[in-house]
Parts: structure tokens; sequence; C-alpha cells
């Protein structure tokens, strides 16, 4: 197993020349962000704190999104299903059914996993445009689904999701600090988390699915299966995404679940870069802070993003993440 | 170019930050109102009309209140309530604003009025007419100073049962909306002493071929079809059920939506002889709606109609409300909405008055036929006037 990875890893990427340097620089800015991020809620108003949460929360959804697109090559343009299935899970659980929040949480994720793995295992049949096609037909049978359920209101959706009750430890999840510090740890773990995946066995699998398919197979690798894995594991880190917005707008409704909200969430991959586990993470903040800055100069604000968008591929094909490593001189970074 | 843009962003970013800084209380300090609405797409138009509304009330005193000037922050909820949920964070905590206004859509009404009674700032809602707003998910911070649908077509419902109609088809579209409104006609139908022999439901804004439904109702059996659609689609609707040749037999009734004044252009002869229920009469020769008209006229060069009306009705509440209160925000945002709720005075619609949930009672709705006017041109003509219904319970809170 080990050899293969080690032959999977030698075929799918070279090895960066010394970098001590740029290793450094990189190291620096991650420390530098951290603090950043801890001493935000000391020097900013709560309008930039509710910034840094949506930030924060649509970059967990891209970065779900990005294991597929950018570490197995498979473009998903139906990812919104599980974010909306997340925000529904829990708005079921707890506004419906009455349950507490440390259940509805663990119970939508197994949820959406199984759903995540069933709907994988038959997208994943098909490559390319197919793909695309296929999950984004999912995506819109959940959708309808979703407008006609009468339990959860159909189209107005329902309000009432709870935030996470903190009060053992003296402080309310209300206050935006205090969430935002709540969103910042999550985001933190699904970061740790995908970093983990992308540098396993596993992880180097899935590039080797990315980068050669036919060889992968050849290898003797279950391609299917992993697959299969990739699109559950995102699947569930979408999830968590839509349950985290959910309690920040302390509602859920259909429109999360709508291909448009899939299309941003294919934008932020593209605008950060696909091939490092942080690049959703910028790409979703460039998103949502050049949005909210267009937005409060003019409103039509779409226009101009969209022209933004056209320079970001045009001038950035590797996205910021991309322009980034270049600006550093490494090439080829893993992650 | 891009570090640049980013640079532009961060320091713009920074900059709202810190330039918005705690405004010392003085009495000369403006009192800051945001209207969230839909300003873009298919509700443009009626948003607009709405904005006007809101705009003749604060005119009207002044734009001022206990020497304060009052100060309109627009916002565009895009009728979507995640973007509405932006918008509200950027009213709120950017603008320091002290009441939101606004709220078209009902799911984005929803959405705010959550946010609103976790923020704890006053939210006077416009228009959207969900029962839950004001029941199951009623708010001491949350006000509606339109009617819930159950008000409006409960009452249109029990009216027409009362006027000796036994067998109805309900058709509407099939959406959060489209329901509240039928299932309440279908109540005070049902009532009143009809029955609803069939409730057909087209797939909302992507149905465009209404033969299918039309062939069900007209083999139903029922006296008229009532119908429940809005804008573009009102518009369609009328024109198939003329098309099929139904405006005799089965006449198709409908609301201030069905036939509202924006679509009678695109349906020219057609709006002829249609009967419509409204919660609005703009020809009404009330004191109060006489002021309203020639206000409106006098500030836009144009004729109000049901939702400038609606508009003004939210306006005018905050006005008062704020007057009442001495022109300051009470300490406990709360009061500000039961203040209002002690409101009791003459609106362009009839009396308005709250119930104890914050909503505002539906005093009286109008039967309107258009017909051809001396100049060719069609006109509102009303026939009858009924009581309004009640909201529906479901409120448990007390405030």
């Amino acid at each position: 197993m080990t050899d293969d990875t080690a032959m999977l890893r030698a075929t799918t990427s070279t090895i960066a020349g010394p970098a001590d340097r740029a290793g450094l620089l990189t190291a620096g800015l991650a420390v530098a962000c951290v603090l950043l991020a801890i001493a935000l809620p000391t020097f900013c108003s709560d309008y930039v704190l509710t910034i840094a949460v949506e930030v924060l929360i649509a970059g967990v959804f891209a970065a779900g999104l990005n294991l597929l697109i950018g570490y197995t090559g498979l473009s998903s343009a139906g990812h919104a299903m599980f974010y909306g299935l997340g925000g529904y899970g829990i708005g079921i659980g707890t506004a419906i059914y009455g349950w507490p929040l440390w259940a509805s949480v663990p119970v939508t994720l197994c949820c959406v996993g199984v759903i995540a793995a069933l709907v994988g295992a038959i997208c994943t049949r098909t490559r390319g445009v197919e793909f695309l096609l296929i999950t984004l037909a999912f995506s819109q049978m959940f959708y309808g689904a979703a407008i006609k359920m009468r339990l959860t209101n159909g189209t107005d959706g329902m309000a009432g999701v709870p935030r996470p009750d903190l009060t053992p430890l003296g402080i309310s999840a209300e206050s935006p600090a205090v969430f935002y510090y709540y969103v910042a740890f999550v985001a933190v773990m699904v970061l740790l988390l995908l970093l983990r995946v992308v540098r396993s066995p596993f992880g180097s699998v899935l590039i080797g699915i990315r980068e050669n398919e036919r060889r992968t197979i050849a290898m003797g690798y279950a391609v299917g299966a992993y697959k299969i894995g990739a699109f559950t594991i995102s699947g569930v880190i979408c999830a968590v995404a839509g349950i985290l917005q959910s309690q920040y707008t302390y509602f859920i409704n259909p429109d999360s679940m709508s291909w448009q909200s899939s299309g941003e969430g294919i934008l932020m991959v593209i605008i950060g870069g696909a091939n490092a586990v942080l690049g959703p993470f910028i790409g979703a903040a460039v998103f949502v802070v050049v949005k909210q800055v267009l937005s409060l100069i003019t409103g039509e604000y779409n226009l101009f993003f969209g022209i933004f968008f056209m320079l970001v591929v045009a001038f950035f094909r590797g996205g910021v993440v991309g322009a980034f490593r270049t600006l550093i001189g490494r090439r080829h970074e893993r992650a | 170019m891009f570090g640049a843009n980013c640079r532009v962003a961060a320091l713009s970013i920074l900059f709202a930050a810190t330039a918005v800084t705690a405004v010392p209380a003085q009495d000369a300090a403006p009192v800051k109102l945001g209207l969230v609405l839909p300003l873009k797409g298919i509700w443009a138009e009626p948003a607009a009309n709405i904005e006007r509304g809101f705009r003749v009330a604060v005119a009207e005193f002044s734009g001022k209140v206990a020497g304060r000037p009052v100060e309109i922050v627009m916002a565009d909820d895009e009728l979507t309530p995640n973007v509405a949920v932006q918008r509200f964070n950027k009213l709120v905590q950017l603008d320091k604003v002290d009441i939101v206004a606004g709220g078209v859509s009902s799911s984005v009404a929803i959405a705010l009025s959550e946010l609103a009674d976790r923020a704890k700032k006053p939210l006077v809602l416009t228009n959207s007419h969900a029962d839950e707003i004001t029941g199951k998910l009623c708010s001491p911070f949350v006000a509606r100073t339109s009617f819930s649908a159950n008000a409006f077509q409960y009452g249109a419902g029990n009216y027409w049962a009362k006027k000796g109609a036994r067998k109805v088809v309900t058709m509407g579209g099939d959406y959060s909306a489209g329901h509240a409104f039928l299932e309440a006609f279908k109540r005070g139908f049902e009532e009143g002493g009809g029955t609803v022999v069939l409730q057909i439901w087209t797939p909302f804004q992507t149905t465009r071929d209404w033969s299918a439904a039309l062939t069900q109702a007209s083999n139903a059996g029922a006296e008229f079809i009532y119908g429940y659609y809005a804008g573009n689609e009102a518009v369609q609707v009328v024109k198939q059920h003329a098309d099929f040749g139904l405006r005799e037999k089965l006449p198709l009734i409908g609301d201030q939506w069905l036939f509202g004044e924006a679509g009678w252009p695109a349906l020219g002869d057609l709006v002829i002889g249609a009967k419509y229920v409204a919660s609005y009469n703009p020809d009404a020769t009330s004191d109060a709606n006489r002021k309203f008209v020639m206000a409106y006229r006098d500030m836009f060069k144009l004729d109000p109609d049901v939702n400038a009306s609606l508009g003004y009705d939210s306006g005018k509440a905050i006005m008062l409300t704020l007057e009442k209160l001495g022109g300051k925000m009470p300490a406990d945002p709360a009061q500000f909405i039961a203040a209002m709720r002690e409101l009791n005075y003459e609106a362009p619609r009839g009396n308005l008055h709250f119930t104890a949930f914050n909503s505002a009672h539906l005093e009286k709705e109008y039967l309107i036929e258009v017909v051809k006017g001396p100049d060719g041109k069609p006109q509102r003509k009303v026939i009858d006037a009924f009581p309004g219904g009640d909201d529906l319970p479901g409120c448990t809170k007390s405030f």
C-alpha cells in the first residue's frame, strides 16, 4: 500500500526543491492569519464579524466541494443539496420534533452521509459533463421536495433554528463575537480534517484519479469506491456548512438548495484555486468581501462582480492561491 | 492588479467599520428607518409603489418627529431571504437604524422576523401576508401593518357564500402564499355555506399553459373560478381563460393581485367586467384617503394603488408611534411595538388598529367591478363592501 502510494505521489506531483524561504513565508502567513482571526472581535465592529462568519461558512462549503472538484477532478453542480439537507436536518430535528441540538446534529450528519453515499454511488458512474448534469438533477429533485414539503412550510421555509447553547461556558452564542468563534472553531476542525484526508494515502489516490484515472485503475485501486468515499466526505462537510448557515440566519428555506448556491460554491473554488485545501477559504473570502463591498457602492453589484470574476479567470489560472505560489516560486504544492 | 483589489476591499471594509462610530445622543440626531424592499426583478414595480407610499407618510410629518429629522435608508432584499439577512445586518450594525420596515415576500419576512426577535430591533412589515408571522412565529419586536392572508381571503370567501354562491373552483400557484390565501378562502366560503368542489394548484412561476387546469375547472360543475395569481402569471391566466371562451360560462373572479391595475394595459378590453376583491379602494371619499391620494399625486404625479397604500400605512404607523414616544426610541425596543399596538386611526383603507399579536386588523374589504369609463378607459366601480376576517390563532406568546 505504502509503496503504491509513494509511486502514486511520484506520478502525481513533482516535489518542490529547497523551498525553505517559501515555506517560512507560508508558515508565517498562516500564523499571521490565525492571530488575526483570533484578534478580529477585539477591533472590528459587529458588521465585520457577521461578514467574517459568512466568509467562514462559505469557506467550509467550498472546501467540501473542493475535495471533489480540486482533488478528485469531479465537478459537481449539485452540492447545495447537502448544504440544504444539513440546514433542514437540524431545523426539522430541533424546531419541529423538539430534539436537542447535540442529538440533531449527529443524526443529520449520519443521514446526509448515507444519502451522499447513495447519490454518489449513482453519480460517480459518470464523468465530466454527465456527472455535472446528474448531480444537478439530484439537487433539483431535493429542491423540488423542499418546496413541496408542508412540514417545513414549503417555499417560505421555516424559522427558529437554534444556535448552540453555550450557557455552561457562561457565554451566549447570540452574541456576534461568540458565534464567530464557534464558526471559526468548526471551520478550523473541517480544515484540519481535510488536510488529513488529502495528505493520507486515500487523498493520494484521489489525486491519482484526477491526474490519470486509467493508470490509477491499472495500479489496482478500486477507483469507484474511492470516488464514492470522496463524494460522501464532501457531502457531509457541505452539510456542516449548511448547519452553520441555518444557525447563523436562524432559518432554512429551499433557496439554500437551489442550483445558484451550488454555482456560488464552484465560483469560490475557482477564485481561490482548486489545488489547495486553503484555496476555497480564500476564494470564499474574496467572493463574500468583494460582493459586500460592491453592494455598498452600487445596487448593480452583480454586473461588476461578473466582470471581476472574468478577470480572475483570465489572469489567475490557478486562482488566488496559484498566483501566490507563483509569487513565492513554488509551482507544485500538494496541500 | 489583484493585490490592489484586495487592498481596496480591505481598506473600504476597515473604513466602513471605523467610520460608523457612536453618534452622541442629541435631540437633533436623525431617527433612522431602514426600508428593506425587493428593488430589482419581478417585484420592482410594486416595491417602488410601496416606497413611494412610505415616503408620502414621512413627508406628511415634514420629515421630522419631535424636532428630529427622519432619515430613510434603503436596502434591496432581492426577494431572497439570505440576502435579506445580510441587508438587515448591514442596516442594524453599520447604518445603526432605529427601526427596520419593509418586507414584501413572506419568506423574507419570516427570516427577518426571527432576526429582529433575536437582535431586539423593531421590525414593521409592510406586506408579507403569511399567517404564521403574527401566528406561530409572532414576536414582541415585530408588527405587521398590512393584513394576514386569512383576514383577507376568509372575508372574501364568506362574502361570496353569503351572496348565494354554492359551488366554486379555486385555482392558484402551488407555493406557500397560494396555499395560505386559497385555503383561507375555502374556510370562509365553506363556513358561509358553500362548497369548494375542486382546488387546482399550478406549478409556481413555471406554468405557461393553463389549458389543463382550465379544462379541469370547467368540468367541475362550479359557478365560478376564484383565482389567486399575481404579476405576469395573472395576466396570462386571465387571457387564457378568455381564449377558452369561459368568460360567460365560468367567470374568473379574483382579488387585487389577479386584476391589479398594473396588468390593465396588458389585458386591454378583457379587464372590462372583471370583479375582484380589494383591501383598498383608491376612489374612497374618506378624508384620510383623499388627503393621501392628493399628497401622492403631488409628490409623484401618479395615482396610488394597493401597494402604495400599504407602504403609506406602514410609514404612517411608524411616524405616529414615534410622535407618541416624543421622538425617542424607548430603552426596551419591544416598547416601540407595544406603543404601535395602541394606535387607532383612520387610514386610507379604513380604520386601522392592531390585534393583540401586532397584526393590523382588516376592517373593510371592497368588491370592485371594472367598467368602461366615459373616456373609454377602464375604471373602478365599487359594488359592495364587507368586513374582513380575523387572523388565524397560533401566537402563544403574550406581550
